[in-house]
């Protein structure tokens, strides 16, 4: 029995370690472009929008959302080649035949996708100190906490795109995904601004805005660099992020596999 | 010589009105799909971040921007669309075995782009006053200026997208032309902020943006909308836009007629 799940546990890793090597080429590349866009967004909401109003600080709340986004766009690009696979060469199908449980080949995918994820948004935070310097005090900054919710992160990223891609039925329907799912909760993930910001227009919107997962990545973020101070409890953004893991996982992974045949 | 003009004006005629059959199907998708993105964006731009301190003219200032921000999406999407084609089916390859010269197809494509994205923008302006209400003033609307500037931009759009069809390499450059060089020209386009606010942060800095077209889209649509005294001159946004959709639909259709190695 232990014999079986060490070798499954190899081919598994072996499969994660794979798809890094073929990320590998565009690594450098997906790191630049994060540098140039992150550059320009900081740029603006750090410089520019002080001068209509916002806090000079808002450059570090928005800082520490990028780090979501980023792997919500990861997110949208995972849903793409997985929906671009099964409609094209079915990779995921020879996966499959392998000696390992279906359930793994999904749970790959979702890591690899989260390792990628992870990969683009390391360079956030140095980057972060580099253009917001002093006003991005890092004396609250918890190395444990900010590790195990970007790894939470991420890996909530990929799972999510395991749901997504269970949810859509083709290429063509490529666009719904990211204009009526990923971007609402992108949007009203509390990337642009901390939940104690909806908190101030209307109570019930805030509560409201506890259902997306996307908030609890964000709050945890900055909680993790900023401190617990007017953010949600790590822990309970913690608690929040794996529930969703699991939730999205179980059903994403189940819908996937009746969808593909697998056993 | 009139005979053939005729003749030329006829079938690119009929080659827009099979272009508008095929659109009809999704455009109104594509409605739907701004109509979300628009109200999510509105609900954070104009009720969260004046939470925050954002002054409340950035409510209407997005909206009015927005309409070219979408006419940035579009020019990716359909830079991908006409790159996918032109490595996959070519289908492009048969309009141009037709009576007519190569450069006239595409100014009918530039044509047809524009169209198609003054169409799904169009909702844009009505829904922006239907969500913000009295916090967006239209007194000083001018719909002249307001259907030039329009029609300016689109165009100006669909010559840009001729010209990134015509350098981009092929399909898997694709999100490299997005974050390297259409999300700088956007953002930095003045895309969320008045250009004098760039003025107000360091002058040299803000003659620099004078050279990126997109501040003058973005200008010349704000001055229609909202009024003369916050923004550049209409005019001079009206003439520079004009020589840029110039420039990039001489340079595009010279790369693509050369590309595709036709006469």
């Amino acid at each position: 029995m232990i014999k079986k799940i060490i070798s499954q546990l190899k081919i598994f890793f072996q499969l994660i370690k794979t798809d890094l090597i073929i990320f590998k080429k565009d690594a450098l590349g997906g790191i630049i472009d994060t540098i140039i866009w992150v550059s320009i967004l900081l740029f603006v909401t750090s410089h520019l929008y002080p001068k209509l109003g916002m806090p000079l600080n808002y450059g570090v709340i928005y800082l520490l959302g990028t780090i979501v986004s980023c792997s919500l766009f990861e997110t949208e690009s995972n849903v793409v080649s997985i929906i671009s696979d099964i409609e094209g060469n079915n990779n995921i199908s020879y996966q499959a035949t392998l000696p390992i449980k279906s359930n793994f080949v999904f749970l790959k995918n979702a890591i690899s996708s989260a390792c990628k994820a992870m990969t683009l948004a390391i360079v956030i935070i140095p980057l972060g100190k580099i253009f917001l310097w002093q006003r991005l005090n890092l004396s609250l900054f918890s190395p444990i906490k900010f590790l195990i919710m970007f790894v939470t992160i991420g890996i909530f990223a990929g799972i999510f795109s395991i749901f997504m891609s269970s949810l859509v039925k083709g290429m063509k329907q490529i666009d719904i995904v990211w204009f009526r799912v990923l971007f609402p909760l992108w949007m009203l993930g509390g990337t642009f601004f901390p939940w104690y910001a909806v908190y101030k227009l209307s109570p019930k919107f805030a509560y409201l805005f506890l259902l997306n997962p996307v908030i609890y990545a964000s709050e945890g973020m900055r909680v993790a660099i900023l401190g617990q101070q007017n953010y949600i409890n790590f822990w309970l953004c913690l608690s929040a992020m794996w529930f969703s893991v699991f939730i999205f996982g179980f059903f994403g992974i189940k819908r996937l596999k009746k969808r593909l045949d697998f056993i | 010589m009139n005979k053939k003009l005729k003749s030329y004006l006829k079938l690119l005629l009929q080659l827009l009105k099979t272009d508008f059959i095929i659109l009809k199907k999704n455009i109104f998708n594509s409605i739907i799909n701004i109509f979300i993105s628009i109200s999510l964006l509105l609900f954070v731009f104009a009720y969260i971040y004046p939470q925050l301190g954002m002054t409340k003219f950035f409510g209407p200032l997005f909206v009015v921007s927005a309409m070219v921000s979408f006419c940035i999406f579009e020019i990716w999407a359909t830079t991908a669309d006409f790159i996918s084609d032109l490595e996959g089916n070519k289908t492009i390859s048969y309009p141009l075995t037709l009576p007519i010269p190569s450069w006239l197809y595409f100014v009918k494509l530039a044509i047809y782009y524009a169209c198609k994205t003054m169409i799904s923008t169009a909702i844009i302006i009505p829904l922006g006053k239907l969500l913000l209400l009295n916090r967006m003033d239209l007194s000083h609307f001018s719909p002249i200026k307001f259907l030039i500037i329009f029609v300016n931009i689109n165009i100006f759009a669909g010559f840009l997208s001729l010209f990134i069809s015509g350098v981009t390499k092929n399909i898997s450059n694709i999100r490299r032309v997005w974050t390297r060089f259409l999300f700088p020209l956007w953002f930095l386009g003045c895309a969320d902020f008045p250009w004098k606010i760039a003025y107000k942060f360091s002058p040299k800095f803000s003659y620099i943006l004078l050279i990126n077209p997109i501040t003058s889209a973005m200008e010349g649509i704000r001055t229609a909308v909202l009024g003369q005294s916050r923004f550049i001159n209409f005019w001079l946004c009206f003439l520079i836009l004009s020589i840029f959709t110039f420039i990039f639909g001489f340079l595009g259709i010279k790369k693509l007629k050369k590309r595709l190695d036709f006469v």
